[in-house]
């Protein structure tokens, strides 16, 4: 008996070792990898040079770490065992309650916060135009009660009252954490992905509004164009168990023409997209350093929008109040947005982002 | 490159065993000759590759005019523990504790033995003697070697990973405070602990696959209850490597009391260097060795007679301490630490420390179980020679697959472009 368990012990083993290499070895090379959205070190060739300073036998290593068998198995494995063991965040992701996965947010650099923010008020005193500035929350600030028991989250309500303090008096600032949290209830933010989703970005359009003296009461109606949208944060926290979750659109839809790169298309989403990986994408294209919106309809005000990809999701409320949008994208576009106002007689300017990534973002110092 | 200077420790220590055995019975004095010769050559390896520049900075700080140029060279892979092992080898012989290896290829293969030969332990050349020669690769030390290897292996993933990623998150906690402090001081003994025996494990677990008999290297060093104990029970090669060929010939215990003060300083001082190029563990040797005079000369008698508790509490606290000495790279860090640990300044908790010890709760309940005997008693009630048993195979399989998911994980990141 003791013999047949040590044999079987033993060739388990081996098989195990073996065809984990032997897979390994056969298998093509994987460029690249859809659920990290990176590329992948690929086994390299040969050369004896490479092999005597060194550098072949550490591609080799990064080669095996990328290329090994049911990756992104193994990963996914590690994350539940994760949990199992009472861990309650992977990766930097929290694991909340009913699926939510959500971004920690434990530090950030009051120097860039200062900076940026100056930077906006330097902006608004060297402009005419009425500048704005909406400041999303991430979900673990606003989806409280959907986090694990402790976390590490900074004191999100506070640095939205630094932030307010700091900024120019003539610059409307945008708190929408409270009417978020009012609705906490209700899906705001993707379950598997750091955005939030249309639902969410009408509580933050209402708030908008508000603080310009326009109360608007009635929500949209919405339909679902897709339900397999697994997000960044399945991705960072590798849960790809998880649903796929619904992209939602406006059942009624400004018949808006868009123009990026030398793309000039109708309306504000992108079906191809919703074949992708990333279908947040659906939403004006993803990254694009500058989108120029035609409202088609009869209003005045024209809108500048600088912002990251938290604006995307609520432009489809936006097209209705102007007579064009232009988006930008300072990590793409440097030119001189003081320029750019005078050109084309912008009247209205909204600064739009997610407060973990304005913290952090260091292209402010294009903002002219 | 590196392998020359292992190919020459073999060439220089073989002849030197050959040499020494020659003239050991008729010609002591050349003998002896052979053995210094050896020692010199192995000391001077190790010390030219691991502390030039160390001996050099030092020399440099003391005298201003005398800038010593640095070298600079990577250590060559396992130097510490070769050279380690061919000293044992000439001494032995000279000793007449092992007899001359007299062909070449067993003699290579005892030093370059691959399983040890990055982290130990010391496997001395009259241990292993009998095997070189007469090995035997049969099932039984085979599923040994496997399980053991097995077992090293998840300790190092699972565990000494996870007790090393809490200490970096709770050092990054500005300023640290108590709870912090003796947190992170905890995290970073499991992280070593848990490391260094997983790395012997494995070269013992594999070892015996290729039928060698390595002796054990840990004994469950942090159930110990005074410091006495728990270097009998840490990385045993090493203690028993510095007593027999350092302290014992130094005149071990039997010397007076200044004497003994100076053997054991020497002896800790020399054990610190070993472990690294750095004043830290210089400091952190010559802490434990002060440790040690103390119990030896009133401490323990007085130790034994309080309760286990009072006595194994003192031990973890002397060890944490030593562990905080141990991983700062500066003295001001282990001012800070201790400040921290001892609420001289600072807070009692942080938040960030709450939530890490909320985090890891589970998996430190499951490293103090790991790094007590319990974890061995569990496994050999209910896996080995037992109705159980028959699940051995497929709690190795487990613990395997699941060191690969961690291992895989560990490279496992998502690239974070899509941040916006």
């Amino acid at each position: 008996m003791n013999k047949i368990i040590a044999y079987f012990t033993s060739i388990c083993f081996f098989i195990i070792l073996i065809s984990i290499s032997v897979f390994t070895l056969l298998k093509e090379n994987n460029v690249f990898s859809p659920l990290e959205n990176r590329y992948l070190t690929t086994f390299p060739n040969i050369q004896i040079n490479h092999i005597l300073d060194g550098t072949y036998q550490e591609e080799i290593e990064k080669a095996i770490d990328d290329q090994i068998v049911f990756r992104d198995t193994w990963a996914m494995i590690e994350s539940y065992s994760e949990e199992a063991i009472g861990k309650v965040e992977n990766n930097g992701v929290y694991f909340g309650k009913n699926q939510y996965l959500m971004e920690r947010f434990s530090t950030y650099d009051q120097e860039q916060v200062k900076y940026n923010i100056n930077q906006i008020n330097q902006f608004k005193q060297k402009n005419e135009v009425n500048v704005a500035f909406l400041l999303v929350p991430n979900s673990a600030a606003v989806l409280t009660n959907k986090l694990p028991v402790y976390h590490q989250d900074i004191k999100i309500d506070a640095l939205y009252q630094t932030i307010d303090k700091q900024l120019n008096s003539t610059i409307l600032f945008i708190n929408p954490l409270s009417s978020l949290r009012l609705h906490q209830q209700e899906s705001i933010y993707f379950k598997g992905d750091h955005h939030w989703n249309l639902n969410g970005a009408f509580y933050g359009y209402q708030e908008f509004k508000k603080q310009q003296n326009h109360i608007i009461v009635k929500k949209p109606e919405m339909i679902t164009v897709n339900n397999q949208f697994k997000g960044s944060m399945i991705r960072s926290a590798h849960r790809y168990l998880n649903q796929g979750e619904a992209i939602l659109k406006l059942r009624n839809n400004a018949e808006v023409v868009v123009q990026y790169d030398k793309v000039r298309k109708d309306g504000l989403y992108v079906d191809d997209n919703l074949k992708m990986n990333d279908k947040y994408t659906y939403y004006l294209n993803g990254q694009q350093a500058h989108v120029h919106i035609d409202c088609r309809n009869n209003k005045e005000d024209k809108l500048l929008i600088i912002r990251d990809s938290f604006a995307n999701i609520m432009l489809p409320y936006l097209v209705n109040d102007y007579q064009s949008i232009d988006v930008i994208d300072m990590r793409y576009d440097h030119e001189s947005m003081s320029e750019f106002i005078k050109k084309n007689d912008i009247n209205q300017v909204l600064f739009l982002y997610n407060i973990k990534n304005f913290v952090a973002d260091k292209n402010f110092v294009f903002l002219k | 490159m590196f392998i020359f200077v292992m190919v020459i420790t073999i060439v220089v220590d073989y002849y030197e065993g050959i040499q020494i055995d020659r003239y050991l019975n008729h010609d002591k004095k050349r003998a002896k000759r052979h053995l210094i010769i050896s020692i010199i050559f192995n000391l001077g390896i190790l010390g030219f590759f691991k502390y030039f520049d160390f001996f050099a900075i030092l020399i440099n700080q003391i005298i201003p005019g005398s800038p010593i140029p640095l070298l600079k060279i990577s250590l060559p892979i396992g130097i510490s523990f070769y050279t380690f092992q061919a000293m044992s080898y000439t001494i032995d012989v000279y000793r007449k504790d092992a007899s001359a290896a007299h062909k070449i290829v067993p003699f290579a293969t005892y030093i370059s033995l691959f399983p040890q030969l990055i982290a130990g332990p010391i496997v001395r050349y009259r241990d292993v003697a009998k095997d070189m020669n007469h090995r035997h690769v049969t099932i039984e030390n085979v599923n040994y070697g496997i399980h053991r290897f097995v077992i090293g292996l998840s300790k190092k993933v699972i565990l000494a990973n996870q007790a090393g990623t809490l200490y970096q998150q709770l050092m990054m906690i500005q300023p640290l405070t108590l709870l912090d402090g003796w947190l992170s001081a905890l995290a970073y003994a499991f992280q070593v602990y848990f490391d260094f025996s997983a790395y012997s494990d494995m070269a013992i677990g594999l070892g015996r696959m290729f039928g060698f008999h390595f002796l054990e290297n840990f004994n469950y060093p942090y159930i110990a209850n005074n410091i006495t104990q728990f270097w009998r029970r840490w990385h045993i090669s090493l203690s028993t490597w510095f007593k027999d060929y350092v302290y014992i010939p130094l005149g071990g215990n039997r010397v007076s009391k200044q004497r003994l003060f100076f053997n054991i300083i020497c002896v800790w001082g020399l054990t610190g260097l070993w472990h690294g190029a750095n004043s830290n563990f210089v400091i952190w040797g010559l802490y434990f060795g002060l440790i040690l005079w103390v119990e030896k000369v009133f401490l323990l008698d007085h130790l034994q007679k309080c309760p286990k508790v009072i006595q194994h509490g003192y031990t973890i606290v002397v060890i944490l301490i030593g562990w905080i000495i141990f991983s700062s790279t500066s003295l001001n860090q282990i001012i800070l630490h201790l400040q921290a640990m001892f609420h001289i300044s600072g807070q009692l908790y942080s938040q960030a420390g709450l939530y890490q010890l909320y985090n890891y709760r589970y998996i430190l309940i499951f490293m103090v179980f790991a790094s007590t005997p319990l974890s061995k008693m569990f496994y050999q009630r209910y896996l080995k020679d037992h109705k159980w048993m028959v699940l051995s195979p497929f709690v190795m399989i487990c613990l395997l697959l699941l060191s690969i998911t961690y291992l895989v994980s560990g490279s496992y990141n998502p690239f974070l472009y899509f941040r916006f």
